[in-house]
């Protein structure tokens, strides 16, 4: 593989650090750099293949899936809506499919998240509530980079683990 | 279909995060949260850089960016295709966005570590409603969709509030009258008017509408938060979406502390008024090159001010300003006031009250507790210490401004708005002490109570 696992702390320590972190968005460009993004329903990290799952509703995820069947190039941004932590994963999809039957769970639970999140900071429950989650694809991506994004100093620069990871 | 920016200002206030998507020159996306995206005219909007992040070298490398926003209401999300235009590092526009930054460095104790580097100005190609981002109402559910407001109908509120003002007899029913108005015509339910201390550099509360406690004699340095950074700079500020600016400065403070310099960052600021405001707009009281103080209203409701109520309220903010002025140094006519009756109480039930100077904090405490500062403690200090030399009740305007021991400026002493404030304070702290107007100009100081004066250098 071609990433670093030492600049990550390794893959349990990324785990550690994905935890909790609900709100998701998608980056991908087109063959002319014009970059996409869209909204993520959920996750799933694999610490022994070190592939990350990311689920994008089928409703709004078009462009971002064409983009990705041109040139593969993606990047993922995660946060913590309370405290502003997040992480951004830059790397490769390496596959693109229809999300299972079993996967809906997963895309449940970070969904539930998500809204216990937004509306402990004041969104309106009946209109986060209707947010379109299913059917999604489901993207698994070979992590390359793992970059700190909460806001500060460090913002964008690659991930040391320095928080517990 | 292409929206105007203008459908879609309330995703422009900052009320929700948005995503902003770039690409890098070598093909690698970067997607990141960013706290605003800012309304600059209906072609452009711009992006606050405070680091340099890779959106902002993004840009220099190929100038295309997209970015996802939220309707704060509907949560319906939109889509703007963004070309990076070019950075500002002065003017009006970098201004306005470095003030907003300046109060939540402010409120955050990261007053110097945490602030605007550029605005960066990008063209809007196009703007789009993201289809399918929410699944379809359920049958019957009503539109919460709120009616807009507007100014159509203020016009006529506007001269209220204008009438009230020209009556007002004196600053104290001017400072009340319009906070009052301001709540009856415009449902600003939370309001408070602050006046600057020139000596000091400081904002002191002289009014206040809507709050528990009135918080009277509050003080705000000047460039602290919104209220000291809209009197610095002599320009209103609006803030939305109070609690997640500041959660965002607490996030950049956790940052700067783990990994920066923590020995920069102070103390963090309490914010002045409701504790859980959401929305605030503050307005500065100026005449002429003069800053005279704060017009600040404040609500629980992220919306509560529209783009409208700012130059709106700028016009109430010029009239309050203008009628502060008339009572700073108004001549001591010998117009009748309706007669006070004083207040007699029974030798045996007076309480004793022990009033206490400090010489070198230029302050009295009452029974231990802090009261007043300043020039207001020295005028109560001189009337208290007349009262018990000399036996004196009466007091007039003309002999306070003659006094040097007072510190009161040659020209516009606002001795009026310091009567104001201390009359007000010891209504607060200590009702059987009072300043009760018996003619323009002048007034009696009422005891209900034994007083002991004690002087001691700190």
């Amino acid at each position: 593989m071609s990433y670093s696992r030492a600049v990550l702390g390794g893959p349990p320590a990324l785990t550690r650090v994905l935890r909790g972190l609900v709100a998701i968005a998608v980056g991908t460009r087109d063959e002319s750099l014009f970059p996409a993004c869209a909204t993520g329903v959920g996750f799933s990290y694999d610490p022994l293949t070190h592939l990350l799952t990311v689920f994008v509703p089928e409703a709004t995820g078009k462009e971002t899936f064409e983009n990705i069947a041109g040139n593969s190039a993606i990047a993922v941004v995660m946060e913590e809506v309370l405290m502003h932590r997040a992480v951004q994963l830059k790397g490769r999809c390496v596959e693109m499919r229809s999300a299972t039957a079993a996967e809906k769970e997963t895309v449940e639970s970070c969904m539930n998240g998500f809204f216990y999140q937004v509306e402990s900071v004041g969104m309106a429950r009946e209109a986060i509530r209707r947010k379109n989650r299913w059917p999604c694809r489901a993207l698994i991506i070979e992590i390359r980079e793992v970059f700190e994004q909460t806001p500060g100093p460090e913002a964008g620069a690659r991930f040391a683990g320095s928080r517990g990871a | 279909m292409s929206l105007r920016l203008e459908e879609i200002r309330r995703c422009l206030q900052g009320i929700i995060p948005c995503v902003i998507a770039t690409c890098a020159r070598d093909g690698t996306p970067n997607v990141t949260f960013l706290s605003q995206v800012h309304y600059v005219d209906s072609r452009h909007v711009a992006i606050s850089c405070q680091f340099f992040n890779k959106t902002r070298r993004n840009f220099d490398e190929n100038p295309f960016a997209r970015v996802e926003l939220w309707d704060p209401v509907t949560y319906e999300a939109y889509h703007l295709g963004l070309k990076y235009v070019r950075s500002e590092t002065e003017g009006p526009l970098f201004d306005a966005m470095a003030a907003r930054i300046q109060v939540i460095a402010s409120h955050s104790g990261m007053a110097g570590v945490f602030k605007l580097r550029s605005a960066d100005i990008c063209e809007v190609l196009w703007a789009r409603k993201e289809e399918g981002f929410l699944d379809e109402r359920p049958a019957g559910e009503a539109c919460a969709e709120p009616v807009a407001a507007g100014p159509l109908s203020e016009l006529r509120a506007l001269s209220l509030v204008s009438c009230r003002l020209n009556r007002s007899p004196d600053l104290e029913a001017l400072l009340q009258d319009v906070l009052a108005a301001l709540d009856e015509l415009f449902r600003f339910r939370h309001s408070m008017i602050l006046l600057f201390e020139e000596g000091t550099k400081t904002l002191v509360t002289i009014a206040s509408h809507g709050y528990g406690t009135s918080g009277i004699g509050a003080e705000v340095p000047l460039g602290a938060g919104l209220i000291g950074t809209v009197a610095e700079r002599r320009a209103p500020l609006r803030l939305t979406g109070v609690d997640t600016l500041l959660r965002y400065g607490r996030a950049i403070r956790g940052r700067v502390a783990e990994t920066g310099d923590a020995s920069s960052l102070r103390p963090e600021v309490p914010l002045p008024g409701l504790p859980d405001a959401e929305s605030q707009l503050a307005l500065p009281l100026v005449v002429g090159d003069r800053l005279l103080g704060v017009l600040a209203v404040e609500s629980r409701e992220p919306l509560a001010f529209s783009d409208w109520h700012e130059p709106y309220l700028e016009v109430i903010a010029n009239q309050v300003a203008i009628g502060i002025d008339r009572f700073s140094d108004s001549p001591e006519s010998e117009a009748e006031v309706p007669e006070a009756t004083p207040r007699h109480v029974a030798p045996a039930a007076r309480p004793r009250r022990t009033f206490v100077y400090y010489r070198g904090e230029d302050c009295v405490f009452i029974d231990g507790e802090y009261l007043v500062r300043n020039v207001p403690a020295r005028i109560l200090w001189r009337l208290l210490s007349a009262h018990q030399k000399e036996g004196r009740s009466e007091f007039g305007n003309m002999e306070l401004r003659m006094d040097p021991s007072l510190g009161l400026p040659a020209y516009k002493d606002n001795l009026e708005s310091r009567l104001v404030l201390l009359r007000k304070r010891l209504e607060d702290r200590c009702p059987d002490v009072t300043l009760v107007p018996v003619k323009r100009g002048r007034f009696r100081l009422e005891l209900a109570s034994e007083i002991v004066l004690e002087e001691r250098d700190t």
